[in-house]
């Protein structure tokens, strides 16, 4: 029933008809002479959406990866973004805990890829809190929290954040290894609109700045967790299932505008200095300040949601 | 009839033992040598699997802008196997193509009446319609059989971008897929996928 509402509108075809018709000079009489001397010529444009493939699998990159792209953005670490550890006690409910579980993985990521070892410790807290609730303990074991005690002793930033990207994969390994896919999409989701709350939080518009560009590219991430969750069975979920599908017409919007460049630079890869091969081609996704300003107010509104759900 | 009974009752049989090699399989590429990975870490788009020979299995995943990726096979549990895996890293592109048709129509006047010739019969007139089709085509990016099937391959993209690994299990001939708890024929397969941040230039690295 979910995933019908989704490829409702994630296989949407777009389709624009422009008829240009051509050539009907006046040919009242029946001579041959007066025949129209240009054919009629109708033109048709059709633009597809991509559609899924039951043999493919589709993956999500997690916060971490995006936030270790930023990491060199000289975006100052915004701490009021981020969701208050207190919240963590107020969660009563395996939805709102597996949500927030996403949520706080997200911010965890943030602080430490920004190397805020304080709020690092507590939001750790929070998750492992969240983790038990979960039963997903066993993912976030002692080792794992000794480690991080142990990076927070000698302020090792790097550490740190490799850590925060274990406790997200040993938590989504577990819960894969269980079969959980309803508590998986719900963390999948929970994380990736913090981590898109963060992003649209670091800096204002600016147009092709990195940041927001990294926001345009949200969309490909999007429509590979739309798929991803499509197996979630839970009546709460739809609403935000909702929001996600508008927040996917807002990423959209700027397609038909762009549908003439698509894949106009031709792909090519390259090698560059260090020896590694580059994949170059292709065009970028954009992102104007409207959309940017829809997004922002959607996100907020459904994050808000999402860190006030009891 | 019994014919196709049998057929039900095979298949629900081995729906359990193929979930249930899956399961066994799941975290193969945690056992994916990392020795000398260092700098990489372990992306959440790697996948594990239970494959048979012969399989194919492709995978999407989204590699960010300057981000060094990693791919690589491997099957802790099938030795034989190693370094036989072929992948292939392939983009879905689109491409708009203008296709052409000319039909014949009607002739019409401005009243929109049928123009007809001396005998009475309605006069026939070309129309070419135009259709602009965006197309998605499949472009290899990386072929490891291009490369002496080497089973891993690290490279970085200018862009944020969509990609498939499409996973080719050879058949074996020296030695016989095992059978794991659940009794069938399937090998234990890790794609693993490792990332790390590109080199960014000036003072910020």
């Amino acid at each position: 029933m979910l995933l019908d509402k989704f490829k409702m509108k994630f296989f949407f075809t777009n389709l624009l008809t422009l008829t240009i018709a051509l050539g009907l000079s006046s040919c009242s009489s029946s001579s041959d002479e007066n025949l129209p001397q240009n054919p009629l010529q109708e033109v048709t444009e059709e633009f597809a959406e991509e559609t899924t493939n039951d043999n493919v699998f589709y993956q999500v990159p997690t916060p971490n990866e995006l936030f270790a792209v930023l990491k060199n953005s000289n975006a100052p670490l915004n701490k009021e973004i981020l969701n208050d550890v207190s919240n963590s006690e107020k969660y009563f409910t395996k939805f709102s805990k597996a949500l927030n579980f996403g949520v706080y993985c997200a911010d965890l990521a943030y602080v430490t890829s920004q190397g805020s070892f304080e709020d690092a410790a507590s939001l750790f807290g929070a998750i492992k809190t969240l983790a038990n609730d979960l039963e997903i303990k066993n993912a976030i074991d002692q080792i794992l929290f000794d480690r991080l005690k142990k990076s927070l002793e000698n302020s090792n930033a790097d550490s740190l954040f490799l850590i925060s990207n274990e406790t997200y994969y040993n938590a989504f390994s577990y819960l894969q290894q269980n079969d959980r896919k309803d508590i998986l999409g719900l963390i999948a989701v929970g994380g990736w609109i913090e981590g898109l709350n963060i992003i649209l939080n670091l800096e204002p518009y600016i147009e092709n700045s990195e940041i927001c560009q990294q926001i345009a590219d949200q969309k490909l991430i999007l429509d590979n967790l739309l798929i991803f969750i499509s197996n979630v069975e839970n009546d709460k979920f739809v609403d935000i299932v909702s929001d996600l599908i508008i927040i996917e017409e807002i990423f959209n919007q700027n397609l038909e505008s762009s549908k003439d460049d698509v894949n106009d630079l031709e792909l090519s890869n390259k090698t560059n200095e260090d020896g590694l091969v580059v994949f170059g081609g292709g065009n970028s996704a954009t992102l104007s300040n409207s959309q940017f300003d829809q997004l922002k107010s959607i996100v907020t509104d459904l994050r808000t949601s999402i860190t006030e759900e009891n | 009839m019994k014919r196709i009974n049998f057929l039900t009752i095979i298949l629900l049989m081995a729906m359990p033992l193929f979930y249930q090699s899956q399961i066994e399989c799941y975290n193969t590429v945690s056992f994916c040598d990392t020795e000398s990975r260092e700098g990489f870490t372990r992306n959440m788009q790697s996948l594990s699997g239970a494959f048979t020979p012969g399989d194919t299995s492709i995978v999407q995943i989204i590699v960010y802008k300057n981000m060094e990726y990693r791919v690589s096979l491997c099957s802790p549990s099938h030795p034989d196997l190693e370094g036989k895996f072929q992948f292939k890293i392939i983009e879905d592109i689109k491409k708009g193509v203008w296709k052409e048709n000319t039909i014949e129509v009607d002739s019409i006047d401005l009243d929109d009446e049928p123009v007809t010739d001396m005998n009475g019969n309605t006069l026939k007139i070309s129309k070419t319609q135009r259709k602009r089709v965006f197309e998605t085509k499949q472009e290899v990016r990386y072929d490891n059989s291009e490369h002496e099937m080497s089973q891993e391959f690290i490279f970085t993209s200018n862009k944020t971008r969509k990609l498939k690994i499409k996973v080719y299990v050879p058949s074996t001939e020296t030695e016989e897929m095992s059978s794991g708890l659940s009794g069938i024929t399937f090998a234990c397969v890790g794609l693993l996928l490792e990332h790390q941040p590109g080199i960014v230039t000036g003072f910020t690295r």
